[in-house]
């Protein structure tokens, strides 16, 4: 086993033991005394630039800015002594001389570090009877982005994130002294895929979102700890909603998903949640057409399914790739233990979005294909089951008498889309349909019954590494709408399978989904201090 | 002629001051130029290391501002190659023109230099990073740098001792910042110039990544001297202390008879330089404040300047700083406000905007300074100026916060009365002008 180096130094008197070249600013994070900062962040480089992280080292010759200084054995760091407060709010005195301080009308207020830290360490009444300097202030960077020169304390972080994160190098710093402004390089536009991102590492509201701009006051947002489903990197991420609504997804430290990241894809994934919504059961069953009753449409798929358990070579399933882990494994134990089907496969539900790159966005538009998959969503080889490609085949050729769906998407499996997609089911006695657009399925199906949005919904996922995140129902589904955690535990039992539960928590333990914190009562929230909005502790 | 003191050496101006085509190989060979560097190379008077001892027994402190011993800061260059050296010819501060003259008129003798401690840092590439707005000075140096290689000193294998030693010129393109060590060298690469932050030390790491020395043009001219003749005789010219050795140039500007860059050996007063080399003040008037080093160190007033003498300790002893050695001379008459106004204009149209102290300290002083000196300033506005300078001293990444601070607090320490008539009287009381000592320009 290799060891990891350590260091033992001591912060305001507190030892603190951390591993060797790790900064002063992060050790002070380990006993809870953060020393306040602007231009750190974890997920850039070092630049040093805002001073307001300077802390007295015993034996230091000009107290040095603690993000740029390593902790070694034996070093006694002071940060609350009166010198270093008297620093910190000299540094706030300077950044706020020529800030414009319109905090009413500033879609950050309420989560700027500015506005927070001079609540902590300044607090002092302007004394300025000089000109402000004045610079641009509504510059928009791209569709997505809007610059305001005035707010910008120029602390680099966006710079640094377009030359290190996306390495697109689209963000220079130009002219110098006071008259220094951020731009964009040859008078284009920001072009990468991860552009909001510099509007949430903007410590102040120089960069703001075209989405966000003016929607909505950040204290009046709930967040929900959540996943992106775009892609199989399965981003965690907070959805921040009011009224039953996503306003803005902010991403969500996650070292070995995501880091401090997330893709522009993923902050627009909610606005797919109203879109081609399946909002009531349907139900085509001689003696049965017409409207029906979630209960009536839910006992019309036990009725199908009990029928089809008698001949379990021509029933087949399909899973839905944006399913949970608990999901599918009730999926699995539903066709492949009680119905004794050998014919499982997932599909993909999506394949709208961006193409792979070298950040985080994967190739692969479903977040849980490998989860479903692990929990046993596969042909059962044993007893000759066919894959998707081959249940497909066996419905054209007319073996298949019941077919479930779960999810949209199957005619993208077919070369001749929709069309095809009409002719290969109208050769299938019995298709049931589960899930939560309206898709081309769910208008041919026999039985259809709508499932909640992933947003509506708890669950895990499994992305590509095969790390799994766990997601908070952040918002109600529709009226009526029953998750698919509860419609299967409940065909489960009336078609008198094992019981394995019929709740998030309690299949949590089967799947090993990570149980999120339970946050407490959401408040009005006070000025957030070192915390996100997000509650997430801020870099 | 200043030099004279030194007859018989080999220092900086050894050569008649006005003369025509000092600044070519044949002249500066007849004055003995290029010698030192034969002794070494051909005849192997010295090791590498040799050398670098020679350097750092002449105790040669760096003629850049910083007065650091040069032989210390060489013994701390990693051991990793290729290293470089980089010869900081930005000199942008105002009132130091001092390297200019070097560069002008005997532009050979910073090439010697510059091969000999190529010679004892063992490194083979040098670079000469020199300000943008030096046109004539560029000329004169890429000129000798032409030469030298023409002649063999340098090139693959100079004066046949199988080194390869070579120079390259680099402009600048007009910011003071580039002069600072670090920014010099963000520079130099092609990024914006602004300073880096230390450690790492460019010593460790410096341009492109590799360890590198950067040298003021006076340092590494002074080294041929020390290779001539050694270290210990360099250092018989010192102070009392001993602290200070060797010579120096002096730029002098502003109120005396006879402007100029003296050469005079380390802790020679300053009431001589003034009387004897500059032949007095300008007219006869009564002197008022003194610059001594340059536009950032602290501004004295006549009766102190009176007692200093031209070396780091005398300096430090009486509240200011040698610095890079350019003189400013004001006589009675002078407005300090205006003259505070004129600094402040200079450091707030140079801060590179990293550092917050910098960026905002350095326009928020310029604009009260520009207020007072309009007699629209109050007395709450004297004490936030002092306030407010000190807030910006030593917390930034360079030390240019802190050269904007020092003359802004000594101003007004050194002349609060002044301030206050300003305040009092609602406007100049030397009618917002001074008998015109330096020229900086159209008002910011
Ligand atoms: C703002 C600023 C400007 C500087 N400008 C110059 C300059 O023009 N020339 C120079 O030699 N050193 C300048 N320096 C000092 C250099 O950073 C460095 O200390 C010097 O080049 C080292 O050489 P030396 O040891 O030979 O003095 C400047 C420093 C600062 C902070
Ligand atoms: S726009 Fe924001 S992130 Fe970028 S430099 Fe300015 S304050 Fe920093
Ligand atoms: S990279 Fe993938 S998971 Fe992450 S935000 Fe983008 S689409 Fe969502
Ligand atoms: S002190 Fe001023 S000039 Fe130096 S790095 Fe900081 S902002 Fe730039």
């Amino acid at each position: 086993m290799s060891e990891i180096k350590t260091v033992t130094l001591t912060i305001d008197g507190r030892q603190v033991t951390v591993p060797a070249g790790t900064s002063v600013l992060e050790a002070s994070k380990v006993i809870g005394a953060e020393v306040p900062h602007f231009c750190y962040h974890p997920g850039l480089p070092v630049d040093g630039n805002c001073r307001m992280c300077i802390v007295e080292i015993d034996g230091a010759r000009r107290p040095p800015v603690s993000c740029a200084t390593s902790c070694a054995d034996g070093m006694v760091v002071r940060t609350d002594t009166a010198a270093v407060k008297a620093i910190r709010a000299s540094v706030m005195e300077f950044l706020l001389v020529n800030h414009p301080i319109d905090c009413p009308i500033c879609d950050k207020a309420g989560e700027c570090m500015l506005q927070d830290y001079y609540m902590q360490h300044d607090r002092k009444r302007s004394e300025l009877r000089d000109e402000k300097v004045h610079k641009p202030r509504l510059v928009k960077f791209s569709d997505r982005i809007v610059f305001n020169g005035e707010r910008c304390i120029l602390c680099t972080r966006c710079v640094r994130f377009t030359e290190n994160v996306t390495r697109t190098h689209e963000l220079g710093i130009v002219n110098r002294g006071d008259r220094a402004l951020v731009e964009v390089a040859g008078g284009g536009s920001l072009h990468n895929r991860y552009q909001d991102n510099v509007a949430d590492i903007c410590p102040v509201g120089a960069l703001t979102k075209t989405d966000f701009r003016f929607k909505k006051r950040v204290w009046f947002l709930k967040h929900t700890d959540s996943i992106c489903p775009g892609c199989s990197r399965g981003c965690n991420v907070v959805l921040d909603h009011d009224k039953n609504e996503v306003v803005r997804v902010m991403p969500r430290f996650r070292a070995e998903v995501n880091g401090h990241w997330m893709c522009d894809e993923g902050r627009d994934i909610h606005k797919r949640i109203g879109v081609d919504r399946l909002l009531a059961p349907r139900v085509k069953l001689p003696g049965r057409e017409g409207g029906a009753t979630p209960e009536e449409a839910l006992e019309a798929v036990a009725e199908v399914l009990g029928e089809a358990r008698k001949t379990p070579d021509r029933l087949a399933a399909i899973a839905s790739s944006w399913g949970t882990n608990e999901e599918a494994f009730l999926f699995a134990k539903l066709f492949g233990e009680t119905l004794r089907t050998p014919h499982m496969d997932v599909k993909s539900d999506s394949d709208e979005g961006y193409p792979e790159d070298d950040v985080l966005h994967t190739a692969d538009h479903n977040p849980n294909r490998a989860g479903v998959v692990a929990q046993g969503v596969v042909p059962n080889d044993k007893k000759g089951g066919l894959g998707l490609a081959g249940i497909l085949d066996a419905c054209r050729r007319g073996d298949i008498q019941c077919l479930v769906v779960w999810g949209p998407g199957l005619s993208g499996h077919l070369p001749g889309g929709e069309s095809e997609l009409a002719l290969v089911l109208s050769k299938v006695a019995r298709v049931v349909y589960l899930g939560w657009k309206d898709d081309p399925v769910a208008r041919l199906a026999h039985v259809a019954l709508p499932t909640p949005a992933w947003a509506e919904k708890d669950g895990s996922y499994t992305n590509c590494d095969g790390i799994k995140s766990t997601s908070v129902r952040a918002l109600d589904p529709p009226p009526g709408v029953r998750g698919e955690i509860e419609v299967l535990a409940d065909l489960q039992a009336r078609l008198k399978g094992r019981s394995y539960g019929r709740t998030f928590r309690e299949l949590a333990a089967k799947t090993g989904a990570p149980l999120p914190p339970r946050r407490p009562a959401p408040a009005l929230r006070q000025p957030s201090l070192y915390r996100h909005a997000s509650g997430v502790a801020r870099p | 002629m200043a030099y004279t003191i030194l007859d018989g050496h080999k220092t900086l101006l050894n050569f008649p001051r006005g003369a025509e085509g000092t600044w070519t190989l044949d002249s500066y060979r007849t004055r003995g130029g290029y010698s030192a560097l034969e002794a070494v190379l051909r005849e192997g008077r010295y090791t590498p290391a040799g050398l670098l001892d020679q350097v750092k027994k002449s105790g040669l402190r760096g003629r850049g501002g910083a007065g650091f011993p040069t032989g210390l800061k060489w013994s701390f260059l990693a051991k990793q190659r290729p290293a470089y050296l980089v010869c900081n010819a930005d000199e942008s501060e105002p009132g130091t023109f001092k390297d200019r003259v070097i560069l002008e008129e005997n532009p050979h003798q910073l090439v010697e230099g510059m091969i000999l401690s190529l010679f004892a840092l063992e490194a083979e590439h040098g670079y000469v990073y020199v300000r943008g707005e030096y046109v004539h000075p560029q000329k004169r140096l890429d000129a000798a740098i032409r030469e030298a290689y023409e002649a063999g000193y340098l090139g693959e294998d100079v004066l046949g001792a199988g080194r390869a030693y070579h120079i390259t010129l680099h402009s600048g393109a007009g910011a003071y910042i580039c002069g600072e060590e670090t920014g010099l060298i963000n520079s130099l690469e092609g990024r914006k110039g602004q300073p880096r932050l230390k450690p790492p030390f460019p010593a460790v790491i410096g341009v492109f990544n590799k360890p590198t020395i950067v040298n003021n043009v006076e340092t590494l001219a002074s080294v041929c001297s020390i290779a001539e003749f050694g270290g210990e005789a360099y250092a018989q010219w010192r102070n009392e202390s001993g602290k200070s050795t060797g010579t120096k140039l002096f730029s002098v500007s502003g109120h005396v008879e006879r402007p100029g860059v003296y050469e005079v050996p380390m802790g020679y007063p300053f009431k001589r330089l003034l009387e004897e080399e500059c032949g007095g003040m300008l007219n006869g008037m009564p002197l008022k404040a003194l610059i001594v080093g340059g536009s950032s160190v602290p501004v004295v007033d006549a009766e102190t300047a009176m007692k200093i003498d031209l070396d780091y300790e005398s300096c430090a002893a009486h509240g200011t700083l040698l610095g890079s050695g350019g003189v400013i001379v004001m006589g009675e008459g002078t407005c300090m406000v205006r003259s505070l106004e004129v600094l402040l204009r200079f450091y707030h149209h140079e801060s590179c905007g990293q550092c917050t102290p910098c960026r905002e300290g350095t326009g928020w002083i310029h604009r009260i300074v520009r207020r007072v000196e309009a007699g629209q300033g109050t007395m709450v506005d004297l004490d936030e100026l002092y306030r407010i300078a000190d807030n910006m001293e030593g917390k930034t990444i360079c030390t240019l916060a802190d050269a904007a601070a020092w003359p802004a607090k000594s101003h007004l320490r050194v002349f609060r009365q002044e301030f206050e008539r300003h305040v009092h009287e609602g406007r100049c009381p030397f009618g917002g002008r001074f008998p015109d000592p330096f020229h900086l320009g159209p008002q910011a």
